[in-house]
């Protein structure tokens, strides 16, 4: 019986460590790192190339709506399609980003920028080269709104 | 013979009535015995010897959770111990990126800053080497690390292509090129100012051509 019980007890306390080890570990997963690189939830594309008239006029306002949301988790990236070795560049960025699919379906018209829900992987909104710095605030901080997490 | 055999046998015996008369007597001489002592000289025995078996059971089990701890304290400070222990714990978000990782067979990340002079002095090479290997499968990233906002910028770009790692190890650091696998997320040349365009021309082509094979840090590429 002696023997029974310390046989019993030892390996309930071995599954016991190992239970609260798993749990351990499995929760310290889980529990976000502080100096872990944030996810930006949004990403804004622009497309752009040098030849193309409203990409000029749009160059500006994008740096602008850069500054002005700094605080926001955007991620603003620029795909060139000014000529073939830009447009190889381009295409391996948004291949890296996820955004071929995006990229095949929205074709490459230059001179706007889509705002791309990253947990979603859509675009939920465009912005022209004809919108002001205003508009396109409130366009993003619609997307914003409606981006998950 | 303990307390419950000598009882089960008594009864046995005692409704089967086939005991002989001496065998009874023995075995009520037995049951007469203090109990206690009975008990305690049995389980001595038995105690010293079991004893010595949980002495190693628990130093098994002390040795168990000595290893799951230095596994979980390796894990925690982001080295992989196990390759796959973080995909098989399952608490990782799930991978939204494509299976594909476009054709881009590596990446060079250029970390620079505009206060930094290393980054001055390396800006030309970077892109004379970008026009080099215009034609090769390389995707050329360039993080500004000036202040905190282009910082967040890198960040968030880093991150959005999977290789925060890369970014929390040398995100601090600027005046240097990286170039990494993106399959397999690991730096395989780290460029300075103290190199020169023909090396880090080498330096990209082993990357290209030759890359070194390495213990993959997160699994096999998909």
């Amino acid at each position: 019986m002696n023997v029974q019980r310390t046989v019993l007890k030892t390996v309930l306390a071995l599954c016991l460590i190992s239970t609260l080890v798993g749990v351990g570990m499995v929760s310290a997963k889980q529990m976000p790192k502080a100096d872990r690189p944030a996810q930006p939830r949004v990403i804004a594309v622009r497309y752009h190339a040098d030849w193309c008239n409203p990409c000029r006029t749009l160059a500006p306002s994008f740096d602008k709506l850069q500054a002005a949301v700094r605080d926001e988790p955007v991620l603003f990236v620029t795909l060139d399609f000014t000529d073939d070795k830009s447009k190889k560049q381009a295409e391996y960025l948004a291949a890296v980003l996820n955004l071929d699919k995006i990229w095949q379906s929205n074709g490459m018209e230059t001179g706007r920028v889509l705002l791309i829900d990253r947990a979603q992987n859509q675009v939920v909104e465009t912005l022209l080269s004809t919108d002001n710095l205003k508009q396109m605030q409130a366009k993003l901080k619609g997307v914003l709104d409606i981006a998950s997490e | 013979m303990n307390q419950r055999d000598l009882k089960r046998s008594l009864s046995d015996h005692y409704s089967a009535k086939t005991l002989p008369a001496h065998r009874t007597a023995q075995l009520r001489d037995l049951a007469k015995q203090s109990p206690q002592r009975h008990r305690v000289k049995g389980a001595r025995s038995e105690l010293s010897q079991w004893f010595r078996w949980r002495i190693s059971a628990l130093s098994a089990a002390a040795t168990l959770a000595l290893t799951l701890a230095g596994v979980y304290v390796l894990e925690l400070n982001g080295r992989p111990f196990f390759p796959n222990l973080q995909r098989l714990v399952g608490s990782q978000p799930a991978d939204i990126r494509p299976a594909a990782f476009g054709s881009a067979e590596v990446v060079a990340v250029r970390l620079y800053a505009d206060w930094c002079k290393p980054s001055h002095v390396m800006q030309p090479r970077c892109s004379e080497l970008k026009r080099t290997f215009a034609t090769e499968d390389v995707l050329f990233i360039d993080l500004d690390v000036t202040d905190q906002n282009t910082r967040k910028q890198g960040e968030y770009l880093m991150s959005a292509l999977g290789l925060e790692d890369i970014w929390t190890e040398h995100g601090s650091i600027s005046g240097e090129m990286l170039i990494v696998d993106p399959k397999r997320k690991v730096v395989l040349a780290t460029l300075t100012q103290e190199h020169d365009v023909p090396s880090m021309t080498s330096a990209l082509n082993e990357a290209l051509f030759n890359p070194p094979k390495l213990f993959s840090q997160q699994g096999e590429p998909k």
